[in-house]
């Protein structure tokens, strides 16, 4: 394994690395090695993308996260053939990465065993993996799903247009009555070509382009984004008074996201009081966010260098109030859930993920925590404040719906006892930023940072003239929505919704 | 009687026409259909007025054979199966007509179709046992004839083998039970069984056996091993026939029987009404599994005699408790069930062969779609699976109306029937219900899949209507579904007769009471259907005129906004039915293959499921294996050694002297 | 002039029903929204709708065919007949002969297989997998029903409807159907824990998954139909636990069922706020269940009048 690890470079989060110190190596050993240590669970893919270098060469680059020893790992190659040697079939979990690095810039994954788009859209370099013409129009979804075959099964379809109001994708089921063989699902609805946007960055747009890669993390998002820039810009430490502004809004959105989460899936089970409750106290906690920025969302809360507002005296002390109304509030009705047998009932071995193959897909964040993989990067790779307080980490070993029900509940339990002890030292006094030099030249940095979802992994590489050559958003979306498939197969197809909602997975985080 | 004769004559005579190779095979199966349409005004005229004015005429003749003699007798039980036979037999020949006249001259088997028509008639008014058995092995031969049209088919071969060694079992049964029957007068007319005195343990032996040689032909549970067989190997104006009629020869064999036995046991109606509650839900079950239209409607046949039987068993019970209302309504439920259900069966099995024509398919989950492509089979198929069913304003719901209201007697009756009515009433409503619920499941799966939605596959592409001749005994039969649902209550004035018949011995005026308060019953539902009828047609009224000056838009089925929908994205039958029959998981014994999904990247892989019968897998497989050994082994015997042998001889003359010096 | 007024006395309660039915819907909704803190939606809500689809235009799917445009008229017609049946008055009903019960559920079937059928007539999979689960519950939630009205008819040895309610049938008896019918009531009219009404997701409903395609005066016709559907079930269960005649005239006992049935929605609203909703398999045990009441208050029955 030695060997294996050593065509690597080592990095940490959130800490450049200059290109010329990352070696190219033949595309097949680099392959060879990501898989052999993905499938000795040494290390796991957070980030396996393609980018045309200065000199017009396609090179694909390789981060792998070691989460007990808290290391990434960079490797990269130079592809000279516009294919390579898939090892989606050996390790699942490059299965998708694969197909956009065909789907950006033509590259074969030669002998993928699931080769179709992603996003349904060009690509970047004009050559096109599936043979589509130039000016074609793309069909979104329309590919050879898996099928069963047999004049006893049905299909279901269900999307993109869906029944709540939820964003776009599509869901092929293979069913034989309620009895689900396979769920195949296909995205790229939302796709506004964020990637492609943010090459030759950072300019103005950079972040708000950022800051709507999902909507619901923006906090997260951005915070990668500007970590990112801040580690390119020299920046050692941002002020701890924005370090602990960040930190109290990243879990403010955890908060809000997880009591929405709660009561969309007492919704799904017709599970009235928590279900009423929680759409109201999610709103809360948006709100509690909009008190620092103006925007529930937290749009244009964070900037590189730190933040741009924060709360006075008086402000914390009313946050505060609001709060620990609203977190009683969340208490009952999750207290209600829990103890409701009738709700419990439909949440246990509901949808089962198993550790080995939450583990063989790369499942990260609440999912992977609730099959009992103690994956999370507040605790693995820490930055800003999260180097210094620590939030206990929450994992559940079933698996199943109520494992990711309950996994969330308490993270929002920890969230809530951490946002209130630094509200309590939140300083007052102090910068709220610090300037940004322009990122350095031909470097790469690996921001990772915890969202509420699971991990938020950007990557920058600059080129000689400091500006992006590529900037590659990983949203915990985009590892998760595979297992979401596996749970789904041999349950009953009533049971998707609960499912689909205990993963709450992102579309336009997926579709960037 | 001489009409009647004259009837059959011509009947056979027109079969016998049909066999010359030089006629054509339109003009041999008009020829047919000619023969058939005589025995229909020949024959059904005397039935008829039989069942108006209730005269049985018999005719007799002796013959030199000892026990043989040409005795004939129509009355009014004769009358009512008489009736269904004709009328089927004449719209199957003509539906017939066209069916088979795209095949190939010699291969119409009209002459069959024509003796089998004769035979069953001959049945029904044969008063002497050798008669009856002469006419009833008749029918066994010719029907199987029948069913071995399709030679060519290994299926087939196998199926028509099974019909027949399944009716000779039945044949050694009733053999026997009429053996025992000749016992104490020594001659073969009924009129003598039935004039002389049995033994109560000859009475039950012949009653088991009239159940077991008769069932056979009925295919009730667990004789029913042929019939989901035979059916599908038959063409489909056979399958009409035969599911129509045929089975019902059967009932009219047990019926026949316990009419000239006279006296019950109350046991007796228990075991008639739990084999009737078995071969009704297990029959609906099986049914709903299926794939295969046909076999399905077969499997139906078999829930449909075991309604039969819930109302004979019923009616038996009544007679034994002394309550005529009960007895009086049971039978006459039992006896319009056995009418209705050879109209709306016939109908369903014609439809199911047009379809099959068309499309060259068997199985329910490749079809689709074809209401738009055969628009008037498929009203036909909607209204004779809305009939099986049970529903109201159609024919079905009337017979089922009336097994209800004797249950519903039988329980107010209270404790003064006895508590085996009591017991009967309940089983038979919750039985009832239930076959009720499950059917209704059955046909919204076997319209709904087959004419609804979209085509599965290209086999429906080119269906379209079959020609009138084909058509034209569907609507007819169609006709007669609606009619008797809304006039149900004529249909049991004209029961009453038969029905008195077979409560002899209970107080006719009770029975004749109760009789009228059910056609009171059946008169307010057949306003109410004509009501509700008037409602339906309000609605669409109202709504045409809210719609007029309105935007109605053709468009797609909701699809999500997904740009590529196909035809697999509908519901296939069997995944219909799956949730359903989950519950019935232990009974069924469903066979799943595949498929194999390995996450995370499945491969194209297949599905498919089947449910075999599980009597013939589980016993009657098990029967014959034993069956063929003991012969083997019996074979090894006399081919074996000498000494076995004089051993063997020696062993029974023991047992001989024994039993002499012990009874003699 | 005294038989029109028997005829006035027996036709009113059928008429309370066709007006009032929607408006039992309401508070069903209502009660569902106190529970979850909210002012709820106004309880005549469903008559707003009716109404408002009424003047609508339509849409048809191409791939139907009459059965879809027909189903609609189809169960309203089929759901008043089996109401003209089970509307009681204190002496008779609109309609009333022996043996009506047995219409009555047929005639339940009978817009029961015309919804199923317009469901599979759109081809899509949504609606078919809402018809197969409907006829997944309906043989169990029909025996239940048929025996708990076995039981009636025992206890009161009558055969129609009408007399069997007014009988004087012994309490056990009377709160074993009550609990047996409001399961199925539960079951039959899509409320939770059977069904869920409000989550509109296409792969877990039953009822409203079926009508996805209809539109306009078509689900103006379904939306009433179920209400009136609620209403039979709601008034019947009433019947089990009121005694008849307890005010002199027709008025005060109707106002009396009036107000019993809104009881009996407040308990569905109250089931409805509490509960979380069942898996498919053990609505299927429920109804086992439903029907094991059933049965008990048969026995007693029998045992009652032998």
């Amino acid at each position: 394994m030695n060997s294996q690890r050593g065509i690597f470079t080592p990095a940490r989060n959130c800490v450049p690395v200059p290109l010329s110190g990352i070696e190219p190596v033949p595309v097949e050993s680099l392959l060879d090695a990501v898989a052999a240590l993905c499938i000795a669970r040494e290390a796991r893919i957070a980030s396996l993308f393609a980018m045309k270098n200065g000199s017009a060469q396609v090179q694909i680059m390789a981060i792998l996260a070691d989460d007990q020893g808290g290391r990434l790992m960079i490797g990269t190659s130079l592809l000279d053939a516009d294919s390579f040697p898939s090892l989606s079939a050996k390790c699942p979990q490059a299965q998708l990465f694969e197909r956009e690095i065909a789907e950006q810039f033509g590259i074969v994954p030669a002998g993928h065993p699931r080769f179709n788009p992603v996003r349904f859209h060009h690509s970047f370099s004009g050559r096109d993996a599936w043979f589509r013409l130039e000016g074609q129009d793309i069909q979104p979804s329309v590919i050879p799903f898996v099928r069963v075959e047999g004049s006893d099964v049905h299909e279901v379809a269900v999307g993109p247009v869906h029944a709540g109001i939820i964003e776009p994708g599509h869901f092929r089921f293979q069913c034989h009555g309620e009895k689900v063989f396979n769920l195949e699902i296909s995205l790229g609805y939302q796709h506004r070509g964020i990637e492609k946007s943010l090459i030759g960055g950072p300019d103005g747009r950079s972040i708000h382009l950022v800051e709507t890669a999902a909507g619901d993390s923006t906090i997260a998002h951005t915070t990668a984004y500007c970590q990112t820039l801040e580690a390119l810009g020299s920046v050692r430490q941002i002020p701890l008074r924005a370090m602990t502004v960040r930190a109290i809004l990243l879990e403010l959105e955890r908060m809000a996201n997880h009591a929405g989460d709660i009561g969309a899936l007492a919704n799904d089970a017709a599970f009235l009081p928590t279900a009423s409750y929680c759409g109201r106290i999610r709103g809360d906690f948006l709100n509690m966010t909009a008190m620092f920025c103006g925007n529930r969302f937290g749009r244009s809360a964070v900037l590189p260098g730190g933040v741009r507002f924060t709360l006075d005296r008086d402000g914390v002390e009313e946050l505060k109030r609001r709060f620990k109304n609203s977190f009683g509030d969340l208490e009952d009705a999750a207290n209600l859930l829990f103890e409701s047998s009738t709700a419990v009932e439909r949440f246990e071995n509901c949808g089962i993920l198993p550790r080995e193959t939450a583990e063989e897909i790369g499942i990260v964040g609440v999912a992977a925590r609730a099959s009992g993989i103690r994956r999370d990067i507040r605790f693995d790779f820490p930055t800003g404040l999260f180097s210094f307080a620590q939030i206990p980490l929450v994992s559940c070993d079933s698996g199943d719906v109520y494992a990711r029900a309950f996994v969330r509940w308490l993270e929002a339990r920890n969230s809530a006892s951490f946002i209130l002890e630094q509200l309590d030292s939140l300083p007052q006094d102090g910068a709220m930023g610090i300037p940004v030099q322009a990122p350095k030249p031909d470097s790469i940095v690996v921001s990772m940072v915890e969202g509420w979802r699971g991990e938020v992994c950007h990557t920058a590489v600059t080129g000689p003239d400091g500006r992006f050559l590529r900037y590659k958003i990983v949203d915990p979306s985009f590892h998760n929505w595979g297992g979401l498939e596996v749970v789904l197969k041999d349950e009953l197809i009533y049971n998707f919704p609960l499912c689909n909602k205990s993963f709450n997975l992102s579309y336009c985080g997926f579709d960037l | 009687m001489d009409f009647f004769l004259a009837g059959v004559v011509i009947l056979v005579f027109a079969g016998l026409l049909s066999f010359f190779p030089s006629v054509g095979a339109r003009a041999r199966g008009r020829i047919a259909f000619a023969g058939n349409l005589c025995a229909l005004i020949l024959c059904g005229g005397p039935a008829v007025s039989q069942l108006l004015h209730p005269a049985p005429v018999s005719l007799m003749a002796a013959t030199s054979i000892p026990g043989l003699n040409f005795s004939l007798r129509l009355d009014c039980l004769s009358a009512i199966f008489l009736v269904c036979l004709l009328m089927i037999s004449c719209l199957s020949s003509l539906y017939g007509i066209s069916y088979f006249g795209g095949q190939g001259s010699s291969s119409a088997p009209w002459f069959w179709f024509n003796v089998l028509v004769a035979s069953m008639a001959m049945v029904l008014v044969s008063a002497n046992a050798f008669l009856f058995l002469f006419f009833w092995e008749a029918m066994a031969l010719s029907s199987f004839f029948l069913v071995l049209h399709d030679s060519g088919k290994k299926d087939v071969r196998e199926a028509a083998w099974i019909y027949a060694v399944s009716s000779h079992f039945g044949l050694v049964c009733i053999i026997s039970l009429f053996f025992l029957l000749s016992l104490p007068g020594g001659d073969m007319e009924f009129a003598s069984f039935a004039n002389s005195a049995h033994s109560r343990v000859i009475a039950a032996a012949v009653f088991l056996l009239s159940l077991a040689g008769f069932g056979a032909k009925a295919g009730f549970i667990p004789f029913h091993v042929w019939l989901p067989r035979a059916h599908p190997a038959a063409p489909s104006p056979v399958s009409a026939l035969m599911s129509g009629v045929m089975i019902k020869l059967g009932i009219y064999g047990i019926l026949r029987v316990l009419v000239i036995l006279g006296g019950f046991e109350p046991w007796w109606g228990l075991v008639i009404l739990s084999l009737g509650i078995t071969s009704g839900i297990i029959g609906v079950v099986f049914a709903f599994s299926q794939h295969d239209i046909k076999k399905l409607l077969a499997y139906h046949s078999i829930e449909n005699i075991g309604i039969i039987m819930l109302g004979s068993g019923l009616g038996v019970l009544g007679i034994c408790c002394g309550v005529p209302a009960v007895s009086a309504l049971a039978f006459a439920g039992a006896l319009l069930h056995v009418f209705n259900h050879s109209v709306f069966k016939s109908l369903l099995f014609m439809c199911a062969g047009a379809v099959i024509k068309a499309t060259g398919t068997h199985n329910v989950d490749e079809m689709g779609g074809l209401m738009k492509k055969m628009p008037v089979t498929g009203a036909c198929f909607l209204t004779g699976a809305s009939a099986i069913s049970g529903l109201p304003v159609l024919n079905g719901f009337v017979s089922e109306f009336l097994i209800f209201l004797a249950a519903l007697h039988g329980l107010s009756a209270g404790g003064t029937g006895g508590k085996e009515l009591v017991y009967g009433s309940v089983a038979t409503v919750v039985a009832l219900s239930l076959i009720g619920a499950l059917a209704l499941g059955c046909f919204a799966k076997a319209c709904g899949i087959m004419f609804l939605g979209e085509g599965r596959t290209e086999c429906c592409n080119g269906a379209k209507d079959p020609c009138v001749a084909m058509l034209l005994p569907m609507m007819v039969l169609s006709g007669i579904c609606f009619l008797v649902g809304i006039g149900g209550v004529f249909a049991v004035r004209l029961l009453a007769n038969p029905v008195l018949e077979l409560v002899e011995g209970l107080d006719a005026r009770q029975a004749e009471i109760s009789l009228l308060q059910a056609s009171y019953s059946l008169g307010l539902v057949g306003i109410c259907a004509l009501a509700f009828l008037v409602l339906v047609i309000g609605g669409l009224a109202a709504r045409t005129l809210l719609l007029r000056g309105r935007k109605v838009l053709p468009s797609v089925t909701w699809d999500c906004g997904y740009s590529e929908s196909t035809a697999r994205m509908q519901y296939s039958g069997s995944s219909f039915a799956r949730p359903t029959l989950e519950f019935f998981c232990l009974l069924l014994g469903t066979h799943r293959k595949g498929p194999e999904i390995s996450p995370p990247f499945p491969a194209t892989s297949s599905f498919s499921t089947h449910t075999p019968d599980f009597l013939e897998d589980s016993l009657f497989r098990h029967v014959v294996n034993a069956l063929s050994r003991c012969s083997e082994f019996i074979c090894r015997i006399e081919k074996g050694s000498v000494h076995l042998q004089i051993l063997l001889v020696v062993v029974a003359l023991f047992v001989i002297l024994a039993w002499s010096m012990l009874y003699g | 002039m005294a038989d029109t007024n028997t005829i006035a006395v027996d036709v009113f309660p059928l008429l309370c029903g066709l007006v009032l039915a929607p408006f039992i819907i309401g508070v069903v909704n209502r009660t569902k929204a106190f529970f979850a803190g909210r002012n709820g939606q106004p309880l005549l809500q469903l008559y707003f709708d009716i109404f408002k689809l009424l003047r609508k235009g339509a849409v048809f799917s191409r791939s139907t065919t009459w059965v879809f445009r027909l189903a609609p008229a189809v169960s309203l017609a089929s759901t008043v007949s089996a109401l003209a049946i089970f509307s009681l008055s204190p002496e008779g009903a609109a309609l009333s002969f022996p043996g009506d019960i047995v219409l009555a559920v047929y005639m339940l079937a009978l817009a029961r297989f015309a919804t199923v059928l317009s469901a599979l007539d759109t081809g899509s999979s949504f609606e078919g997998m809402g018809a197969s689960r409907e006829v997944m519950l309906a043989p169990f939630a029909e025996a239940a029903f048929f025996i708990l009205i076995l039981a009636a008819a025992v206890a009161s040895r009558s055969m129609s409807a009408a007399t069997m309610f007014a009988a004087a049938i012994p309490l056990p008896v009377r709160i074993l159907m009550f609990v047996s019918l409001f399961i199925v009531l539960l079951v039959e009219n899509c409320r939770v824990p059977a069904d869920d009404p409000n989550t509109h997701l296409e792969l877990t409903m039953i009822h409203e998954v079926m009508v996805l395609d209809n539109s306009g005066p078509d689900l103006g016709m379904i939306f009433y139909a179920a209400s009136l559907k609620l209403w039979l079930f709601a008034s019947l269960a009433v019947c089990c636990i009121m005694p008849a005649g307890l005010t002199g005239g027709i008025i005060g006992e109707m106002a009396l069922r009036v107000a019993g049935i809104i009881c009996v929605c407040i308990l569905v609203g109250v089931v409805e706020s509490v509960m979380a909703r069942f898996r498919f398999d053990k609505v299927r045990r429920m109804l086992v269940f439903a029907s094991v009441l059933s049965s008990l208050a048969l026995l007693i029955a029998v045992g009652v009048s032998a």
